[in-house]
């Protein structure tokens, strides 16, 4: 499975809209084996269907008639204080359309082309922009230039005469508010720069050129974003449940989640702007937490008797967001303004969207391996699910969801260079694609994505490591009932088994949320991998059990791995999964970590399977070589053989057997070569038991009841360590019994 | 290789299109009722439901992906709902004729929402590109009377589909409809030079004279001794070429790749070997496979042992020696690679490795001395180098002695 991309889509008043793309430019890497025809698009929807030309005029035409329909609409409905004449934009398109058809090879060219089209068409237009001076170059002043904040301050100060100081502080976070100031203010605030306003406007020009750009242009693994937001707005009726389309050869992958717009939302529309009254009125202190006040307008009472609340409440909510960290900045003393500044901007906000909708969108480029649908139901339920509930909280109690749409929105309603700064801006200021973006960090490279949405809800998700099938497990085989037995999917603990941290203690802390279990940090602070549980539970003091919760939920958090104790005694060859491609750099790693040892010197010791006591040159370099192969199993260099044993019966015992018995099936014994394996010691039939009594008798008493009590282990499913644990035994024990039977017991040795 | 679970159940088969008054519609659905509008008129509702609310299809809810915005069409679009899947290819013809200037269609496969249907996404595309160039050739769904025998069209789809997996229905003097649905299959790995294509079937008896020419020209030399250059080499046949076609036998699981046969070879046991043990007529199978032809047969316990007794570091010329295994009437060769298709025996590699230190140490004599080098980094083992290079594993050896600090790693 290939993760392309995560999109953020939303439904709200201004109609489906595209949020938010990560990343900026989506590679797409297409196996050069797979069949052409279903080849997907790539860049430009120009060139998909460049296999098959049946079809290429068509979906050429089709994109630029779209395209027309909905850069328009766009333009309206995003920037609803721009009017751009539509004619102006279906021109260019056109043009660019008809291009298109022309050539249709190369994407520059195009992109050209749209540059030299709006270029000539915004000049013409200059004058008829001029007069219909739009808000946004306000807030564009601000961002360019320091000194224009301290004009356009003071002259928004005598402008609304209201405590919206600090609202400009957070300038950022409150493009919305200044949209609302009336238009001929804002042209003697031009005119009153008149030398930098003309700067700005052709600044201006260009940004609108590359605005345009953007809106045509934005595309998002091929697909105009509109489009992406089309598409993946679905009707209500597949809303709040899994969400799978799969075009071509993208699958998208999602839970739509509405907002309840129709219990709470309409009626506290109608609350907010009945309390909006109030407040121009001058009513003190009115708060409007919408989301928890249920029903009425009666209760506007209620809510002002229980303001301390809500004051809380927001406070949290301030504070907690990090756009909004400049009200951190905010004395306490101007608290109350602070609120009623908050309120404004939530009333201009609710006027502005009306959030009904939105959808985290995962993109993926389908396999045809069987397993696809169950990595596609992985990634649901673990990230997909998890992230979309605890967004639906967030806006839920705090509309987070819809300020950070709104605030990403507006940040592309500026003008930015390229994509990436815009890019880098976006994940700079809102916090949410932030988090959309470490999510899709970690998922690309299969690790942990750990987040806070809103500081307040904590999550770590990731796809969980799936079971180490029977093959290709590195440390642990586990026999057919305990997998039958096991529904969670991990190996069996052990109390001789050892838990090996994957990463230093100090970067496990740092990935933490904020309230671990102090027992957890205590076992990573003390756990070394030549510990066995059981030694570990008289250093914690806490029960075996607890101990195994704990490192299980470690291994499920890809922090630690279960491995058998790493001592001198255990036999470790280079694992055939070892990546050798990398070993340039691992030499110089290993260099750092180790000075003075040869990382390949040690590894072709490593290719004779013997004990690593061997390995080891002398005895005050032991503790040298354990922290070595810790750093071997930690990175999946090597892997540890265990010896397993199988019962074989010779040839010899069955005669024996025969002649003491005067046995009455002679006849089967015929052949000159005829052992046979016991495949299970202890179910076995009255022949093989004789078998196996005679074969106990030949060594001395002591020997054979040993023999006899271990018999159960000689299936092949128990290792030596496993039954040295299970029968409290010595290694020497063991030892004796399997050079005293050495012709009728079978070692083996493998993972 | 996975078994084919054979195909998944079609539950409805729809045909859909863009109505001029009424928008997006079900023209025509088999079984009957099985979609319902939740929006639409009360026409329907005269009929007498025939399937329970909860098992029945709601096209309000996906007509947007069905019927779609001209962007989305003619690609394949699969949309699941929380029971069921559906594939489409939505169709749009742009012609003045029709009253919107564009007829779009779409026949729509319901399946089971975690059926794995990519053996039908072929079908769901054939059937799109059949209905679009018979409505451009002979006006079929522009014309009501021939549009109207869809209903049975659809109908024997269904049926046959999902009975026989295949199906025939004639529509007209020239045209029929001709489906059948073949398994999906993952896409094989890639073939090296060094490999040694071993036939799991006897190609030669399923091959005849219309198959490939490049497939018949080399069948006679898979026979589990050679790799893959030499087989180019002696069939006389571009290397690029006889990788194709024995990928192509890989993804039909005809053969296997195993590596090549040295004595020089070091083989280890995998857990799986318990597969063996269990598996009576594995091990039946195992005896007949290995024993040397017209000699008496070995027990499996002695062959089992032997296999158990393989481990890193003993090559199959030591492993010879110390269990005597000549002794037993056994074909080495074959006891490998009985292990190696079966899966429980795996091949050590011998990879070189020249430290970075000794990199520039050597006064080079020949071009290919220099040419060896860029394979001592690790990421190459011997098969491949002397695959790659023409020389035996003992030549290899003696070349690389010369180069001070070399180190190897089996793996």
């Amino acid at each position: 499975m290939q993760l392309l991309g995560i999109v953020l889509v939303c439904y709200s008043s201004r109609g489906h809209q595209y949020v938010f793309g990560y990343p900026t430019n989506p590679s797409y890497k297409s196996a050069a084996t797979l069949p052409s025809p279903k080849v997907p698009p790539i860049n430009l929807i120009n060139s998909i269907n460049y296999s098959d030309n049946n079809f290429q005029v068509q979906s050429d035409s089709y994109t630029s008639t779209f395209s027309e329909n909905y850069g328009s609409q766009q333009h309206n409905l995003s920037q609803s204080n721009q009017l751009f004449p539509s004619q102006q934009i279906s021109g260019s398109y056109k043009r660019v359309s008809e291009m298109n058809l022309k050539m249709k090879s190369s994407k520059d060219k195009i992109r050209n082309s749209y540059k030299t089209d709006n270029n000539i068409i915004m000049n013409k237009k200059d004058l008829n922009r001029e007069l219909n001076l739009k808000p946004n170059l306000i807030n564009k002043m601000k961002e360019t230039s320091i000194p224009n904040k301290n004009m356009q301050f003071t002259t928004n100060n005598k402008l609304n005469n209201t405590n919206e100081i600090s609202n400009y502080r957070n300038h950022n976070n409150n493009l919305h508010n200044n949209n609302i100031q009336p238009p001929n203010r804002l042209k003697k605030t031009n005119s009153s720069h008149s030398t930098h306003t003309s700067i700005i406007n052709e600044g201006r020009n260009n940004t609108n050129s590359t605005n345009n750009h953007h809106n045509q242009q934005e595309k998002f693994l091929g697909y105009d974003t509109q489009f992406l937001a089309d598409i993946l707005s679905p009707k209500s009726a597949l809303c709040d449940q899994k969400f799978q389309l799969t075009i071509n050869n993208l699958t998208f992958v999602g839970h739509p989640t509405l907002i309840n717009s129709d219990s709470t939302h309409q009626k506290n529309s109608i609350l907010n702007r009945y309390l909006k009254k109030k407040f121009e009125k001058n009513m003190n202190n009115i708060s409007s937490n919408s989301n928890s006040s249920n029903n009425n307008i009666n209760q506007y009472n209620i809510i002002t008797k229980s303001d301390k609340i809500n004051n809380t409440r927001y406070a949290h909510l301030m504070s907690s967001s990090p756009t909004s960290s400049h009200y951190n900045s905010i004395d306490t003393d101007s608290a109350g303004s602070d609120e009623e500044e908050t309120n404004k901007k939530m009333f201009s906000k609710k006027d502005a969207t009306n959030l009904t909708m939105f959808h985290v969108v995962f993109i993926i480029k389908p396999s045809d391996e069987k397993s696809f649908d169950n990595e596609i139901e992985k990634l649901y339920k673990n990230v997909i699910l998890k992230l979309s509930h605890g967004l639906q909280h967030e806006q839920r109690y705090r509309s987070y969801v819809m300020q950070q749409i709104d605030l990403i929105l507006s940040l592309k309603d500026e003008s930015y260079e390229d994509s990436s700064q815009l890019m880098d801006c976006i994940l700079h200021q809102s916090s949410l694609a932030h988090d959309l973006a470490t999510v899709y960090d970690a998922l690309i490279s299969n690790k942990i994505a750990h987040i806070v949405i809103n500081n307040s809800v904590d999550l770590s998700l990731q796809i969980p490591p799936s079971l180490p099938s029977f093959e290709d497990n590195d440390e642990i085989i586990l026999s057919e009932e305990q997998i039958l037995n096991n529904d969670a999917s991990f190996p069996t603990l052990r109390p001789y088994h050892a838990l090996l941290l994957l990463e230093d203690p100090e970067e496990i802390f740092k990935s933490f949320p904020k309230d671990p279990s102090p027992t957890l940090v205590e076992l990573i602070q003390v756990v070394t991998p030549m510990q066995c549980f059981e030694e570990l539970q008289s250093i914690l003091d806490c029960s075996l059990s607890h101990i195994y919760k704990l490192a299980a939920h470690l291994v499920y958090w890809r922090k630690a791995r279960i491995i058998d104790v790493i001592s001198i005694r255990n036999v470790y060859v280079i694992s055939p999964n070892a990546n050798l491609d990398i070993l340039p750099e691992l030499c110089k790693d290993f260099e750092n970590h180790f000075p003075g040892t040869d990382l390949l010197s040690i590894f072709s010791e490593l290719s004779i399977p013997r004990p690593f006591s061997s390995v080891i040159p002398s005895k005050d370099q032991r503790t040298l070589y354990l922290e070595i192969i810790t750093y071997f199993l930690r990175h999946n260099l090597v892997t540890q053989l265990h010896m397993y044993i199988y019962l074989s019966i010779s040839q010899e015992i069955k005669k024996r057997t025969i002649y003491s018995q005067s046995s009455t099936e002679n006849e089967e014994f015929s052949s000159s070569d005829n052992s046979s394996i016991i495949l299970n010691p202890s179910e076995t039939s009255d022949i093989e038991n004789e078998w196996i009594k005679m074969l106990a008798s030949t060594q001395s008493p002591a020997e054979s009841a040993l023999f006899l009590r271990l018999l159960p282990y000689f299936t092949g499913k128990y290792h030596v360590e496993e039954i040295i644990f299970r029968e409290n035994l010595t290694r020497k024990d063991l030892k004796i019994i399997l050079s005293k039977f050495r012709n009728e017991l079978i070692t083996i040795l493998h993972q | 290789m996975d078994l084919f679970q054979g195909f998944p159940k079609i539950h409805a088969i729809f045909f859909s299109e863009f109505h001029p008054i009424q928008g997006p519609k079900v023209t025509y659905a088999i079984p009957d009722g099985f979609i319902y509008s939740s929006s639409s008129s009360t026409n329907s509702n005269t009929q007498i439901p025939l399937f329970c609310k909860e098992e029945t299809l709601d096209f309000d809810a996906i007509s947007e992906y069905v019927i779609p915005k001209p962007e989305l069409c003619n690609r394949l679009v699969i949309i699941g709902t929380t029971k069921y899947k559906v594939m489409g290819y939505p169709v749009s013809i742009e012609n003045p004729k029709y009253k919107r200037n564009a007829l779009i269609f779409n026949l729509c496969f319901v399946f089971d929402n975690h059926a794995d249907s990519s053996s039908y996404e072929q079908i769901v595309t054939k059937m799109a590109f059949i209905l679009k160039s018979l409505e451009i050739e002979s006006n079929f769904l522009y014309n009501s009377a021939t549009k109207k025998s869809l209903q049975n069209i659809i109908e024997q789809l269904l049926e046959d589909l999902n009975s026989y997996s295949e199906c025939q229905i004639p529509i007209n003097e020239i045209n029929s409809i001709n489906l059948k649905l073949f398994p999906k299959y993952p896409n094989p790995e890639e073939v090296h030079d060094y490999q040694v294509p071993v036939s799991i079937i006897n190609l030669n008896n399923i091959s005849d004279k219309y198959w490939d020419l490049t497939a018949r020209r080399i069948i006679p030399y898979i026979n589990g001794v050679y790799p893959i250059k030499r087989i180019a080499e002696i069939a006389d046949v571009d290397i690029t070429l006889v990788k194709i076609t024995v990928q192509h036998f890989l993804y039909y699981g005809c053969i296997k790749m195993v590596d090549i046969f040295q004595f020089s070879n070091i083989y280890y046991i995998k857990p799986s070997i318990r597969n063996l043990l269990k598996d009576e007529e594995m091990q039946i199978q195992c005896v007949e496979f290995v024993v040397k032809q017209g000699r008496i047969p070995p027990s499996f316990a002695k062959i089992f042992s032997l296999y158990c007794s393989l481990k890193h570091g003993l090559t199959i010329k030591e492993w010879i020696k110390e269990n005597n295994v000549i002794s037993y009437n056994i074909d080495v060769r074959r006891l490998i690679l009985f292990g190696v298709i079966k899966g429980f025996l795996q091949r050590v590699h011998k990879y070189p490795i020249l430290p970075n230190q000794y990199q520039n140490s050597l006064i080079e004599k020949s071009e290919n001395e220099q040419f060896i080098k860029k394979y001592l980094n690790g990421s190459h083992h011997y098969d491949e180098i002397c695959t790659k290079l023409s020389y035996s594993p003992k030549e290899l050896d003696e070349v690389l002695k010369r180069y001070p600090g070399i180190k190897f790693i089996w793996k």
